[in-house]
């Protein structure tokens, strides 16, 4: 008998402290995911959140939904542009903007929520960095980029929108921010770009290696756009010593071959300042597609090109393959005289911002690293709407 | 042998101990006069004095004549009596014993005094019904348990709904066999000549000991036990033949030539066929006829479909047992003539049951140790197609293939294709002769030829589960018992599948090297349970309580690889196969511009899910008249979010028997049983996907960035989106009234249940601004509500040696997407050749329900196209289908899109009758649906050479000639959108079942030993009765997939032939 007792007492026990402890036993871990905070906390992963932070700046060539190249979203309202396309449903927002016709669904809309996720992304990497991982060296640089290129996020909704919903933290629960006037969005953005200037924290050029990160300089010119924008006469002598200092540091002068520019060994020449990187060497140049904005790492460099080359020409004269192009200008007679703008390395620098169709956009394109500094465009726009 | 020695001197020690006592003989045997075997015989007051009736009823017993005995049997009325030499004892069929038992989860009750809602269906009524899935067999049995069939595939899982669609996530009911849940599989793994009962657990009452996951209904399967009395041996066979039971009507060769005319010229072309009469194929011969019968060629008709049941089983004293071997394998009506869509499945199951102690005579305290231990096993080896898809699947393709495309090519034409595909090889026939592709010869997109699909080696899926029970009862003290039960079901399972030539079939099905792939995966889940019950009956008063703890975790892992570019295509294996890892794409000037891996691994653990969790149960009644039951558990899951981790979850239920009141003697003796039913409890569905609670970091394209000059690539990472801590189960609140009637000692019975089931806190994406910068988080936002009606009743009656049993049921759902919860409030799940309507979900509608177009006939003439144009500002022409502007607008847009049909359907039933006369049984089952739509999407106009469905001859050709489908015309964008002219009447009638039986006379079979010997016939799905064209009616692999046609496997129509025995 007693046998059995201890039998049963000792299944019991088994059973019990098998299954007490409930807490812990329903812990489990992901296979595929980190906790934030422990995963955080090193030079190495606070580099890949603001890596992550960087990423949306491709975003407007292809977001998944739909595409809006900054050059065309700031071109397609002015008289400089013609929309191409199949038809009128190919592209469907640019047609109907194109024609004064946006509505609620046609409209920017992805716009919004790309340069957002660059918002909530910088805001996650200044957390991360306020948590104290990692050298503290690097954790100063990837906090200041991160503002930085919040900064630059906020610039571009606030160009394209005017009043925005506003948060440097990111949101919970009822996951609402209040909306600011364009105003308030220009008096909240200009010290916090101050503040960064301020700190020093960034170099006034990154290294080889690292270009394509914001910089001190792109910090200066993010200034004097902004305060041009709003036309903050206070500000202005400020620009101006920004720009001069551009002008005066021993990393920036013009290029000495104009036509250099445009060309793959122009990239990052001694006259950019701010590029955002593509790199063709991973597929054909192309339309792209699926459901993640990941388009623009796989589509041969970005999508402009394909955007903005005629409808109807199956490639050719040195481009990859037979993909149409959307635009269909009316002027087309060749392909060269219709590029509306430069799809190349297009750079932003002191003082000048003219922007020139180059002859051999196409075949310069497609043989090199395709960059595209959308600010130029933007530039253009302001100066555009604002005379 | 030692032991039987042994054993026999003991025996013969008693027979000399008594041999002052006399040996009384005499036999048991019931109202028809056959013996009963294994009765038990006992002197009264002397319960270690007794003995068991062997195989001819009789028993030897020492006792002196005169003393009393007591013999009873499972199922009889016990009788004393007093011994006599040579007695012969008649037992009767006790009515009141057979009050049948319901199993209730962790535990069981009797019938007369549920007060839930519970569905049983027994082992007879599952007789024969179904080989592969016990579940399918629900189809039609109970009220309320919608079943309907995802294919004819063999091996296709049914959709099954427990009183609707409880949410627009995961509404498969939780299945629990034997105590343990078996989510991956379904019933997959227990052969249904196994089962002793299954129970649908349908209210949230009866479902609430399963808590946070009995929101979706609870099936609940018993397997066998061994019966007291000598070794029962049973062997089952049968053989059947499958065939299709309707081809769908296409056009012959002269017909698709004249509707592709006319829709080439309407479209502005010239007319394809010069003579549509007197057409000429690919090949240069005439067509005669309806040209090539796709349909015909590819369906496999009598494919065979046998199976083999084994089974030993019986119990003593101390040892109960039950073995069976099962043995099933099925070829399907599609491509299983060539071993593309094939099943077959070995079952082994061993339940055993051992009493170690039993000492009840001797003290009310630990006096009783019983120890069980059960193994069973399953091996399945399967291979499918496509069932349901207009994108190339076998069947599908078969629908669209013009009947003027021969299905091979010969001569010169064979040679052309031949060299357009040089760099494939194609599939020949035996002849040598290369299988037409479609592609080559007209335009029909995705579509394959089916019979050169049948070619190359197929998937081949296989697993392995095994399933052991272990559990230990004591009785501690008095009527508290103690269960310990640890359960476990191991898998293993994968997938074999090569590509041995470069083929080509059409642009999307072709591939230019050869490949092996394999994967192989396992899981392990295991349960341990500990309960504590008291029952007890203190005078009227009837006390039951259950308290329990249950835990449980799932873990698993996968690995598999894939290989480009094999040495030998018969030895297709990862690791043979010519080497190299990449192969790289350069463009003309020699820049890489594509790297492709020609071998790929993936490998990694399933995301584990544990469960910890309390329940207790009270169950009370006085007298059997009032009854009350209350139960509650607590879950706590890795699945629910940080700040709720632990959900809880009452019921509580009432019944009163009302014929038991003393005031309605007088009625008993045509009414016997009257009782009333309420309920009401709380459920969860904890099936809502790990970790959706929690931000983890997560990486992949849309996190990487190039830096530097010459643009690195820098792999980023991030959050995974927005945390819920908040996000729970969702959770299904039931409310159930219901009511019983037994006529004339329950010869004729009939129930009525009502119920309403709200599911709240439904997942859905939140309704949040999209400025949030991320995927917006999931939060328990939605709502839905089913409510119905359910009825069964049943009939037994004799007209002179004939018994008859009728069993009839029928249930009404409605059901209502009250808040889906998102901000649009509606989500399309579409239908795939459409982008303007189909599958949706929407606030106020029926989930799910088809969305698109109303149309109000054709426009017949100018007059009338002038009119509707105006009217709408449209540019229609006459032959333009009339859309309904729905919203009043005056224009047609897409906001006139609206309900057009739903797929679930408003009533089930069935209808089962039974008859037995001399040893000749009859049984028939009817089953159907009605108020279900079907969206028949198998026809696709975009298709330009695409055969058409016969129901396209009535297009409209001028005024006066449709009013129902608009003209031809290639490149029709207009008329062909997404609306109700698709839209069909899915109700059925089908005769499902019929099987007629004989069993030879047991006094016949008893001689070569045989117990029993039944030989039968059996029809299955022998007549539907239709108004849908379709190959069948029944379509639904899930929820949002459901009532939608691509043309699907059918299931087949089977002719049955088969045998028990018993020995």
């Amino acid at each position: 008998m007693k046998k059995y007792i201890s039998i049963i007492a000792g299944i019991s026990v088994t059973a019990l402290a098998l299954t007490s402890c409930s807490d812990d036993f329903l812990e489990v871990t992901n296979p595929t995911g980190e906790p934030l905070e422990e995963y955080y906390n090193t030079d190495e992963h606070l580099n890949e959140a603001l890596t992550s932070a960087y990423a949306p700046l491709h975003w407007p060539d292809w977001d998944g939904v739909a595409y809006n190249d900054l050059t065309i979203d700031a071109e397609i309202m002015g008289d400089d542009f013609w929309v191409g396309g199949a038809n009128i449903s190919d592209n469907q927002h640019w047609h109907k903007l194109f024609n004064f016709e946006g509505d609620g669904n046609n409209t920017l809309s992805t716009l919004w929520g790309d340069f957002y996720s660059g918002i909530k992304r910088c805001n996650d990497v200044i957390k991360y960095c306020s948590w104290g991982g990692g050298t503290e060296a690097n954790r100063k640089s990837f906090e200041m980029q991160a503002r930085l290129l919040r900064v630059y996020y906020y610039n571009i909704l606030w160009h394209y929108y005017g009043n925005v919903p506003f948060y440097l933290e990111n949101l919970n629960e009822p996951y609402t921010a209040p909306q600011l006037s364009a105003d308030e969005i220009y008096n909240n953005l200009l010290p916090e770009l101050e503040e960064i200037i301020a700190s020093n924290v960034l170099p006034m050029r990154w290294t080889a290696s690292e270009s394509g990160r914001v910089s001190q300089a792109m910090a200066y010119m993010l200034y004097a756009e902004m305060v041009m924008y709003q036309n903050d006469q206070s500000r202005y002598s400020q620009a101006l010593g920004f720009m001069k200092q551009i002008i005066n540091d021993a990393n920036y002068s013009l290029n000495p071959d104009f036509a250099n520019l445009w060309a793959e060994a122009g990239e990052w020449c001694s006259e950019s300042i701010f590029e955002i990187n593509y790199d063709d060497d991973n597929g054909q140049r192309d339309w792209a597609s699926g459901s993640n904005p990941t388009a623009p790492l796989n589509a041969g460099g970005t999508v402009f090109p394909t955007l903005c080359s005629p409808n109807g020409w199956g490639g050719g004269e040195g481009w990859d393959g037979g993909n149409d192009g959307w635009v269909s200008c009316p002027c087309v007679l060749k392909p060269i005289t219709c590029m509306p703008t430069t799809i190349s390395a297009v750079m932003l620098h002191a003082g000048i911002s003219a922007v020139t169709p180059t002859p051999n956009a196409i075949k310069i394109h497609t043989s090199g690293t395709a960059n595209i500094a959308h600010r130029v465009s933007i530039i253009r726009t302001v100066l555009h709407r604002r005379t | 042998m030692k032991k039987n020695r042994f054993l026999l001197l003991l025996l013969a020690l008693m027979v000399s101990m008594a041999a002052s006592a006399q040996v009384i003989l005499g036999t048991v045997i019931d109202e028809s006069g056959e013996s009963i075997i294994g009765a038990s015989v006992v002197e009264k007051g002397n319960p270690k004095n007794g003995t068991v009736t062997d195989i001819d009823g009789q028993f030897a017993l020492n006792v002196s004549p005169g003393t009393p005995i007591v013999i009873s049997y499972i199922g009889y009325a016990s009788q004393e009596l007093t011994a006599s030499n040579n007695m012969t004892v008649t037992l009767l069929e006790d009515k009141h014993a057979l009050d049948e038992v319901v199993v209730i989860g962790y535990g069981t009750q009797k019938k007369s005094v549920v007060t839930a809602s519970i569905a049983k269906v027994t082992s007879d009524d599952l007789a024969g019904k179904t080989r592969l899935r016990a579940d399918d067999a629900l189809k039609g049995l109970a009220a309320g348990v919608n079943v309907t069939s995802s294919s004819g595939q063999p091996g296709a899982q049914s959709m099954i709904r427990v009183r609707g669609v409880g949410t627009i996530n995961n509404s498969n009911p939780l299945y629990i066999i034997d105590g343990m849940p078996a989510d991956q599989y379904g019933l997959e793994s227990v052969n249904p000549y196994d089962i002793e009962s299954i129970e649908v657990l349908k209210d949230a009452a009866s479902g609430a000991i399963y808590g946070a996951r009995a929101a979706n209904g609870v099936i609940l399967v018993t397997t066998k036990k061994g019966k007291k009395g000598k070794p029962q041996i049973n062997y089952n066979f049968s053989y059947g033949w499958q065939s299709a039971w309707k081809h769908r009507e296409v056009t012959g060769a002269t017909d698709y030539a004249i509707l592709q005319n006319e829709k080439y010229v309407n479209g502005g072309m010239a007319p394809l066929y010069a003579d549509p009469a007197n057409l000429i194929d690919a090949n240069g011969n005439p067509i005669t006829g309806f040209g090539t019968d796709w349909q015909e060629l590819l369906f496999n008709d009598n494919a065979p479909i046998v199976q083999h049941d084994v089974s030993v089983s019986g119990a003593t004293e101390r040892v109960n047992y039950y073995l069976s071997l099962g043995y099933f394998t099925q070829d399907g009506i599609v491509g299983g003539n060539y071993g593309r869509s094939n099943y077959d499945r070995i079952t082994i199951r061993s339940n055993n049951m051992f009493n170690i102690l039993d000492d009840t005579q001797e003290r009310n305290f630990l006096n009783k140790i019983d120890l069980g231990a059960n193994l069973s096993y399953m091996r399945v080896h399967s291979t499918g197609v496509d069932a349901n898809s207009t994108w190339g699947s076998p069947l599908g393709s078969a629908l669209y293939l013009a009947p003027t495309l021969p299905v091979v090519l010969t001569g010169s034409i064979a040679q052309q294709m031949i060299d357009q595909y040089s760099a494939y090889d194609l599939y020949r026939d035996e002849n040598g002769n290369p299988y037409t592709i479609p592609g080559f010869l007209g335009s029909y997109n995705e579509q394959n030829n089916p019979i050169a699909m049948m070619q190359g080696p197929p998937s081949k899926g296989w697993s392995h589960k095994f399933m052991p029970k272990f559990s230990l009862d004591v009785q501690l003290w008095d009527n508290l018992k103690y269960n310990f039960t640890w359960s476990a079901e191991q898998s293993f399972w994968g997938t074999d599948a090569a590509t041995t030539s470069k083929f080509y079939l059409s642009g999307n099905n072709n591939s230019d090297h050869t490949q092996a792939s394999s994967e192989k995966c396992n899981s392990t889940n295991w349960q341990i349970e500990n309960t504590l019950t008291y029952d007890k009956v203190f005078g009227k008063h009837t006390l039951g309580i259950v308290l329990g703890q249950s835990a449980m975790k799932y873990k698993g892992s996968y690995v598999g690889a894939s290989h480009w570019n094999l040495i030998n295509v018969d030895k297709p294996y990862v690791d043979y196969t010519t080497g190299g890892s990449v192969q790289t794409t350069t463009d003309a000037e020699g820049n890489i511009i594509g790297v492709t891996s020609l071998v790929n691994g993936w490998a990694g653990p399933y995301v584990e899910h544990r469960l910890a969790s309390l329940f207790a149960r009270l169950s009370y009644n006085y007298d059997e008249r009032y009854m009350f039951q209350a139960t509650v558990r607590r879950d706590g899951s890795s699945r629910f979010g940080s700040n709720r981790k632990y959900g809880v979850f009452p019921s509580f239920s009432v019944g009163w028997n009302i014929m038991n009141e003393a005031f309605m003697e007088s009625t008993r003796s045509w009414l016997n049983n009257m009782k009333l039913r309420f309920s009401w409890g709380k459920n969860g569905n904890e099936n809502i996907g790990d970790f959706r609670y929690t931000v983890l970091t997560t990486s992949g394209g849309t996190s990487n960035y190039y830096f530097g000059r010459q643009a690195a690539m820098y792999y980023g990472s991030k959050a995974n989106g927005l945390a819920n801590e908040d996000l729970r189960w969702e959770e299904s609140e039931q409310t159930n009234v219901g009511i019983d009637f037994g006529f004339w000692n329950n010869k004729l019975t009939f129930s009525m249940d009502y119920y309403i089931k709200k599911t709240n806190g439904m997942l859905m994406e939140m309704p949040i601004p999209s400025y949030v910068g991320e995927a917006k988080p999931i939060g328990n936002v939605g709502d839905m509500r089913n409510s119905g009606i359910e009825f069964e009743l049943g009939y037994r009656w004799n007209i002179g040696d004939a018994q008859f049993a009728f069993k009839g049921n029928a249930a009404y759902l409605k059901n209502e997407l009250k808040n889906l919860g998102n901000d649009t409030g509606f989500l399309n799940y579409g239908i795939s050749q459409f982008s303007d309507g189909g599958t949706r979900a929407e606030n106020g509608q029926p989930f799910p329900y088809f969305y698109g177009y109303k149309t109000a006939g054709v426009i017949q003439n100018m007059a009338e196209a002038n009119e509707y144009n105006s009217k709408y500002g449209a540019s229609s022409n006459p032959g333009d289908l009339i859309f309904v502007d729905v919203n009043g607008d005056g224009k047609i847009t897409s906001d006139d899109r609206t309900n057009i049909g739903k797929p679930t359907p408003d009533w089930t039933f069935g209808l089962n009758l039974n008859a037995e006369w001399k040893g000749l049984d009859f049984s028939i089952f009817f089953q159907g649906v009605s108020g279900a739509d079907i969206f028949d999407a198998t026809w696709r106009q975009d298709i330009a050479s695409g055969n058409y469905p016969t129901w396209v001859l009535d297009r409209w050709t001028g005024e006066g000639t449709s009013n129902k489908l608009p003209l031809l015309k290639l490149g029709d964008a207009r008329n062909w959108v997404c609306s109700d002219i698709y839209v069909q009447d899915g109700s059925y009638f089908r005769l499902k079942d019929v099987t007629l039986g004989y069993t030879l006379p047991r006094r016949l079979t008893r001689k070569i030993r045989v117990e029993r010997f039944r030989m039968y016939v059996r029809g299955e799905n022998l007549v539907t009765w239709t108004k849908y064209w379709g190959f069948d009616p029944e379509i639904g692999s899930g929820s949002t997939s459901m009532g939608v046609d691509y043309g699907v496997y059918p299931q087949a129509r089977t002719f049955t032939v088969g045998f028990n025995l018993s020995f």
